[in-house]
Parts: C-alpha cells; sequence; structure tokens
C-alpha cells in the first residue's frame, strides 16, 4: 500500500509542477492595465458644450485665433449647427441668454461673471451648465480666466448664485 | 494480485524508489528553474513590447492635432484613423455615438478598457482575438489650453497591436524550456541509476551473504569498504557470522563429543559383554543343577546380559546413524522371502498372519530389512495384541509392509513420539523387554534406503478398526550408498 | 576333535570363549597375541583360528594375510567392532568368516564346523558326487582330489575359495544368488553378510581369471548373483 500511495504522491507533485508550465506557455489575457494619463494637443476652434443624449459634450467649431468668451457664448446661445444637428447635439439654452456685457474676471481669475440679456432664472439646471462649462472653457483659451473658476450669471431678472463647470 | 503484489514490491524497492527521489528532485528543480526563467523572460518580452506599442501610438498621436472640428465628420474621423494605424496596428476611433468605418474587427474593446480611457488615461490590455494574442491599447484625445490644462475631446483612439511576433518568441522560450527540462530528467535518471547501483552493491552483497549465511555457510563474510553506514552494516553482519560461527562449532564440537562418548562407551560394554555372552550357555546349562536362588540368579544373570547385549548392540547402531557412517549393503533379495525368513528365525512364523505376494525382488541392505521387520513384529507383540497380520504391498519403484496389531491401538498423544529413543509409550507398564531403541533403530534403517533423492519412511498410525499400523516404504531399488551417500 | 587357535588379547573374553568352546568338545588353544598365535600357526597343531582383529603388535589383519600366506587354515575373525570398514578389510585379508563380539558360543560353534565342513573330507564328500576330472577350457577341477589347475599347474585355493568354485562349476551358466551360495557355503542360516560372497569371489577371482576385471569363469550377473561361465 505504501507504494501505491508513494506512486500517488509523485504523480500529484509532477502534476503541480507540470501543470502551470502547460497552461501557463504562450500568451494569456491579462487585465486592464492604466498607463499615464492621456496625451493632448492643442485645437484650433472655439469650444461649445451641447447635449447630446442628456449629457454635456464638447464640441469645437472651426474658428480663427482667439475668440473671445463673449463670441463663444453668442454662438451657444445660437444652437446646434446643422451638421452637429445630424450629429444628435442639441442646446437648452434659449436664443435670448445673450452675453449684455463683456466677460468679467476677478483679479485672480478665479471667478468669472457675465451678465445675460435674457432672463436667468428662468434657465434650466443644464442650460446653465452649458453656458458656465462654455464660458469657462473660453476664458481658458482666451488666457483671460482659469480651469474651474466660479461663473456669476446675472440677467434683467437677477443673480445666480458662483457656480462650476461640474465635468471635464 | 498476486503479480500487483509482486510489482508493488518491486515498484517500492530501494532501486525504484532511489530513482524516484533523483528523478523528482531532478524535475523540480528544472521544473523551478525553467518556468521561473520562463515566466520572467515573458513578462519582460511583452512588457517591452507593450510599452513598445502603446509609446509608439502616442507618438503617432501628434499627427491629428490640431483638433478643428467636433463632432468630426465620419470622414474625418476615418482619415484620423488612417493616419494613426500602421504596419503592425490598426486603429479604431469613437467619438460618443459615432465610430470609424470600414473597419474588419469586431468590436474586441471591454466595457473596462473603455471605462479607463473615459477617464483620461491611456490603458492597454492583452486579449486572445480569433485565436491570436493581441494588444489592445485605448486612450482619448486631450485638449491642451494654453494654461497647460487639458480637457478631454470624447475622441477615443483604440489600436489592436498583434502579439503574434511575440508570441513567437515565447513559444521559442517555452520549447527551449521543455528541451532543457527533458534533458535534465534524462541526467537525473543516469544519476539516479548509477547513484543507486553504488548504493545498491553493497547492500547485493549483504543479501547474498546473509542467504549464504541461512543456507548454512557461516565462514561467510564481507569486504568491508569505506566509513559509511553501510560498511558498519558489513562490520556488524562479519561479527555476527564469526561469534554465530563459533558458537555453531562449539555446539558441534560438544554434540559430536557427547555422541563420541556415546559410542566409546557402547564399545568398550562390548569386551565385558563377550566375555559374560561367551559364558551365558554355560549359566543356563548349569542353571537346573543349581539349587534354588544360585539357579535363578544364574538365569538371571543370562537373561539380562542378552538384553544387555542388545541395548549395547542398539546403541552402536543409533551412534552410528547420528555419525553418518551407516552404509548400506546391497543385496538382491526376494523380500517375501526375507520376511518369512525374519520371521520363521525367531520363531514367528505361525503367530504372524503373513501376506506376501511371490516375487517382489528388491535391492535393498538384508540385515536392515530384517531389523526392521523383527523390531516391527516384535513391537506388535509385546504392545499390541494377537492376531498381527503383515501385509506386503509392492509398486512399481516402492513396496510397503504393514504391520497391523488387534491390541488398542496407539494414544494420539504417543504417535509423533514413537519413533524416539528410549520413549515409552505406556509409562505404567514396567520396562519392557525392547532396549527402548527398537523402532528408532528401525525408523532410521528404512529412511537409509534411499531412491530418487527420496527416503524410505516408517510411519505409526491406527487402524480404522482400531489397532496399530505400522507402514514401512521401501524402494525397489535403492540408491548405492557410497561414501558418505547416506549422512 | 577339532583343535581350535583362539587368539584374543582380552584375558576375560579369550577365558569365557575357551570355557564355552571347550564345553562344546574342542581343543581350545589360547593365545593373546598375534606373535604368539603366529608360533602355534607354524607348529601345525591348529585346524582352525579364530582371530580377534583389535591385536596388540601385529594386528589381525596382518596375522590373517601372515596365515594366509603359510596355506589353507580357514580364519574365522573376531572383531567387536560391526564397523564395515574392518569386515571388508579383514574379507580382504582372507578371512573365511567372521563374528561380531559379544559372539554367543552357539553361533561361534555353528560357524566353527562349517569352515570346517569346507576343509579336508568333508568338502570331498559334499562336493565329489560326479568324480572324475572335469575341463573347463584352461580351468582344471578334480573334484575327488580337490585339486584345481589352470594351464596344467596347480592353483592353491583356500577351502572357502574351493568350495565357492566347486559350488559353482556344479551347475555352469547357472545364476546363484549371494544368499544361495551364503547357505550352500557359509551355511548361514538366512540372511548372511553378502560380503563375505563378494570378498571370496574377489580372491577367488585373482587366483583364478587372467584377468579379474574382465572375468570369464566367475562372472557377475547384475542384480541377480554370480555364475560358472558360459565360457
Amino acid at each position: 500500500m505504501t507504494g501505491r500511495n508513494a506512486a500517488r504522491a509523485l504523480l500529484a507533485g509532477v502534476l503541480v509542477l507540470v501543470a502551470p508550465l502547460a497552461a501557463g506557455c504562450g500568451i494569456q489575457p491579462s487585465e486592464v492595465i492604466t498607463g499615464s494619463p492621456a496625451r493632448g494637443g492643442p485645437s484650433e476652434g472655439v469650444g461649445l458644450y451641447l447635449i447630446r443624449n442628456g449629457t454635456l459634450t464638447l464640441v469645437v467649431r472651426p474658428a480663427e485665433e482667439g475668440v473671445p468668451p463673449a463670441e463663444a457664448l453668442r454662438l451657444l446661445a445660437a444652437g446646434p449647427d446643422a451638421h452637429e444637428q445630424d450629429e444628435g447635439f442639441t442646446s437648452e439654452v434659449p436664443a435670448d441668454a445673450l452675453p449684455a456685457s463683456g466677460v468679467a474676471a476677478s483679479a485672480d481669475r478665479s471667478r468669472l461673471s457675465v451678465t445675460l440679456s435674457g432672463p436667468v432664472t428662468t434657465l434650466s439646471a443644464t442650460a446653465v451648465d452649458q453656458i458656465v462649462c462654455t464660458l469657462d472653457g473660453a476664458a481658458v483659451a482666451a488666457g483671460s480666466g482659469q480651469r474651474f473658476a466660479a461663473v456669476t450669471l446675472s440677467g434683467p431678472d437677477g443673480d445666480l448664485k458662483p457656480r462650476f463647470c461640474p465635468r471635464y | 494480485m498476486k503479480r500487483w503484489r509482486w510489482a508493488v514490491g518491486r515498484a517500492s524497492g530501494l532501486r525504484v524508489r532511489l530513482l524516484l527521489a533523483f528523478t523528482l528532485l531532478g524535475l523540480t528543480t528544472t521544473a523551478v528553474v525553467a518556468s521561473g526563467s520562463y515566466f520572467q523572460a515573458r513578462r519582460v518580452i511583452l512588457q517591452q513590447a507593450q510599452d513598445a506599442a502603446v509609446v509608439s501610438l502616442t507618438d503617432q498621436l501628434s499627427k491629428v492635432y490640431p483638433l478643428r472640428r467636433l463632432p468630426p465628420t465620419q470622414d474625418e474621423l476615418d482619415s484620423m484613423a488612417a493616419i494613426l494605424s500602421d504596419r503592425d496596428s490598426s486603429v479604431v476611433l469613437h467619438y460618443h455615438g459615432m465610430r470609424t468605418r470600414g473597419s474588419q474587427l469586431p468590436e474586441p474593446f471591454t466595457p473596462e478598457l473603455r471605462e479607463v480611457v473615459r477617464g483620461g488615461k491611456v490603458a492597454w490590455q492583452r486579449v486572445s482575438l480569433k485565436g491570436q494574442p493581441v494588444l489592445l491599447i485605448g486612450t482619448q484625445l486631450m485638449i491642451d489650453e494654453p494654461d497647460g490644462t487639458s480637457r478631454p475631446s470624447g475622441l477615443e483612439v483604440y489600436a489592436v497591436h498583434s502579439l503574434i511576433p511575440e508570441k513567437q518568441s515565447i513559444d521559442q522560450l517555452a520549447t527551449l524550456a521543455w528541451m532543457t527540462g527533458g534533458l535534465s530528467l534524462g541526467l537525473a535518471v543516469l544519476l539516479a541509476l548509477l547513484a543507486a547501483a553504488g548504493v545498491l552493491r553493497p547492500v547485493r552483497e549483504l543479501g547474498r551473504a546473509a542467504h549464504r549465511l541461512g543456507q548454512g555457510d557461516l565462514r561467510t563474510r564481507l569486504v568491508v569498504r569505506g566509513t559509511d553506514e553501510l560498511a558498519d552494516v558489513a562490520r556488524t553482519f562479519n561479527n555476527t557470522a564469526q561469534t554465530l560461527e563459533r558458537q555453531v562449532g562449539e555446539l558441534r564440537r560438544m554434540e559430536s563429543d557427547a555422541r563420541r562418548f556415546v559410542a566409546d562407551v557402547s564399545h568398550e560394554l562390548r569386551t565385558p559383554l563377550a566375555a559374560m555372552t561367551a559364558v551365558t550357555d554355560v549359566l543356563d546349562e548349569e542353571a537346573d543343577g543349581l539349587p534354588g536362588d544360585a539357579g535363578r540368579a544364574a538365569r538371571l544373570v543370562s537373561q539380562e546380559t542378552q538384553n544387555l547385549v542388545r541395548l549395547v548392540d542398539d546403541l552402536i547402531e543409533v551412534s552410528r546413524f547420528d555419525s553418518g557412517t551407516a552404509r548400506l549393503a546391497l543385496d538382491d533379495v526376494d523380500v517375501a522371502a526375507a520376511v518369512t525368513a525374519t520371521l520363521r528365525v525367531r520363531g514367528w512364523a505361525d503367530q504372524v498372519r503373513a501376506e506376501l505376494p511371490p516375487d517382489v525382488m528388491a535391492r535393498l541392505d538384508p540385515r536392515r530389512l530384517d531389523v526392521i521387520v523383527a523390531n516391527l513384529v516384535g513391537n506388535a507383540f509385546r504392545h499390541g495384541a494377537v492376531p498381527v497380520s503383515l501385509r506386503l504391498h509392492a509398486e512399481p519403484d516402492w513396496f510397503t509392509i504393514e504391520v497391523t496389531d488387534q491390541g488398542p491401538g496407539l494414544e494420539p498423544e504417543v504417535l509423533p513420539h514413537v519413533f524416539e529413543r528410549f520413549y515409552k509409550a505406556d509409562t505404567a507398564r514396567t520396562r519392557s523387554e525392547g532396549s527402548g531403541l527398537g523402532l528408532a533403530v528401525a525408523w532410521e534403517n528404512a529412511r537409509l534406503h534411499r531412491y530418487a533423492g527420496q527416503p524410505g519412511s516408517l510411519v505409526a498410525g491406527n487402524a480404522p478398526a482400531g489397532g496399530a499400523v505400522f507402514r514401512l516404504r521401501l524402494p525397489r531399488v535403492a540408491d548405492p550408498a557410497g561414501d558418505g551417500g547416506v549422512r | 576333535m577339532p583343535r581350535v587357535l583362539l587368539i584374543e588379547d582380552h584375558q576375560t573374553v579369550r577365558d569365557g570363549l575357551q570355557l564355552a568352546l571347550t564345553r562344546q568338545g574342542h581343543t581350545v588353544d589360547a593365545v593373546a597375541t598375534g606373535e604368539q598365535g603366529l608360533v602355534r600357526v607354524h607348529e601345525g597343531a591348529s585346524d582352525v583360528v579364530v582371530l580377534d582383529l583389535m591385536l596388540p603388535g601385529i594386528d589381525g589383519f596382518e596375522v590373517c594375510r601372515r596365515i594366509r600366506a603359510l596355506g589353507d587354515l580357514p580364519i574365522i575373525m573376531l572383531t567387536a567392532r560391526n564397523d564395515d570398514m574392518d569386515v571388508v578389510a579383514g574379507l580382504e585379508a582372507g578371512a573365511d568368516d567372521y563374528v561380531v563380539k559379544p559372539v554367543q558360543p552357539r553361533v561361534l560353534e555353528a560357524r566353527i564346523r562349517a569352515v570346517l565342513r569346507r576343509t579336508g573330507g568333508e568338502t570331498r564328500r559334499a562336493g565329489g558326487a560326479p568324480a572324475g576330472v572335469e575341463q573347463h577350457g584352461a580351468l582344471t577341477i578334480d573334484r575327488a582330489a580337490l585339486v584345481v589347475g589352470k594351464g596344467g599347474m596347480p592353483v592353491g585355493l583356500a577351502p572357502t575359495e574351493l568350495r565357492l568354485l566347486l559350488e559353482l562349476s556344479r551347475t555352469p551358466g547357472r545364476v546363484l544368488s549371494r544368499q544361495q551360495l551364503l547357505e550352500a557355503v557359509w551355511e548361514h542360516g538366512y540372511l548372511g553378510d553378502s560380503r563375505l560372497v563378494d570378498a571370496c569371489v574377489q580372491r577367488l577371482r585373482a587366483k583364478i581369471e587372467d584377468d579379474s576385471s574382465a572375468p570369464v569363469f566367475v562372472q557377475t550377473v547384475r542384480g541377480f548373483g554370480y555364475r560358472f561361465g558360459p565360457l
């Protein structure tokens, strides 16, 4: 009986040793390996935030160098163009949400404020986000604002509390 | 089952166990070393290949900047993919719902990968695509701002990078590892066999020596080599054998001394007995003329002298068997005639019912046959009861003589001892006429006749109807016992 | 009255045997050594010798050989040891018969009478039925005169040898077993020692055969016994 046990132990040992060799040969699938942050590059155009499938999405429209933030707001209020509409982009910013003044920035560029010609208290939350993000992005591109600056919207019907762009 | 047991016995033998141990050791070492280096090499190869592919892709990305339009048109998306694709990898771009057209690739990109890529990190993953290993690399195009920050553009770039060249390298590594393993396994077996032979040779010698010792060759000794444990065993064996030889020699010497003493005493008794025997006839003849007690005393002396002569004769006969000097004086005899003569000479012819088929010729020692038959019949008269019957039966190579009496038979506890010297079946009985050696001498005489390596026999038993049966079996042609033929 | 020469070194045995044999009518001349015995033999006063083998000085075998060299005097060996080597050696030395000590006087007496019958007149009467001279090849047997010649020369045979030859040659070609020969020649009632026959045949062959290893007159028949011829 000892012999049989020994043989069994031996077989087990050999299997334990050889099994990973046999199974581990070649290239095995792996988990997702996360590397460095993605690299970026310049863009030539003005960035606007539209809505696609209910979420805030960046679009870039070809533009000359240095589109001022107010101009970006004007483009936003004009709504998606034909190409963007084809791709399913919409906007909740009403056409009258035009800047009534220039975009003012604090000295440390951490706060932006703008006065719109249309009412601001009736704007949907999504619309506010569109405006805040577009304005913030344009201000950064123009060098007049800081990323994630606090944006204060004012209108004929009052002021909104300072807001941050919710995502990037 | 027996075969299997034998195989198991062999399998657990020292040689096999050594072989297995060495092989296992070799196998383990080889497996650990070969697999370790294999896995390490594979990791390095894959990591380098992956890093190179990732770096290459991220370097390529600058070609699609600056971004002019988001969402891109389908054409722009396709052209970007074309720019980023190269020989080793094909690239697919996603922008939210949009996807590069015309890609033959299925959608291998796992949700986990896409999750990480959407989070703004470069990520990669090895998957098996149609049975081939591929590396999936994903990244998102970011838009850098003048202040050094960047924001995600939503454009995701996925590259499918073939790992077939790496697979081939790794497979070569594996083949190499297997070959190394096989070679070292063979080497291990070879070494094991050598080591086993080295260890087993003294063990086998020891086994052979022990066997010889067991066969009775007490002079067996081992050559002691070296100072290891086996040498200790060999030394111990030698000491044991030496002690054994000495003690057995001592015992044999004492035994032969005792036997020689018996023989010498018997011989010494012969001379006075010869003188006494010479005058017993005189005593017998004169006893009748002597008055009263003197006559009885004379007859008694005469009677006991004869008994003493018989005892000494038997003692000398026995000592000759013990010393192995008993020899057969073979002659061709008619067994029936010889038995008849034995009975007639002792005056038993009328009292024994003898069935003696004629023409049973045998080559044997007639004197010894006479001794055996006389002892058996005499014993039957002494201890059994009449009628005593004697039956001769012939076989091709042997014949048997059965002597049966009508007495109570032999007690079961007596049976194993009837042929022992001086064994008295009935202790209550007064000393019987026999010398106490008669049956022992008869038994030795029977065994002295041999045929084809088989000795003659004399066995005692009981007849179904009661009464003791002694069965003598002798060869028809006994082997001539040459010098030292019978020991 | 037969005269017995008893050569025995043990005094008690010698006295006992002398006593017993004398009572049975023999004239017993008892001596203690081989040398004394040989002197008595030279004097020619004995008919038969009873010779102990274990003697001081010249041993029994040597005494036996010397007596045999002198003539046909019958010899009965007295051996204390029923030792096969002794018996064979004694028979080869020329003894006619042997008895084992201790011997019953009756037995010794019977042997003495038997051996004496082989000599002289008794043999003449027993073996000499058809008188005249027989010719068997080169061998001449005169049953009347008890003379055996070979190629015209007389052959000196001891009484037992002569008696054996007469017994065998009486029925040429017929096989006689050792037991038959023992009974006829030695007068051993039953189960005698067949070595007596064999030893005597050897001595006889040495005297009458040209080549005793390829005997012509006394032939061995394996498994049965001996026969005379056929020539």
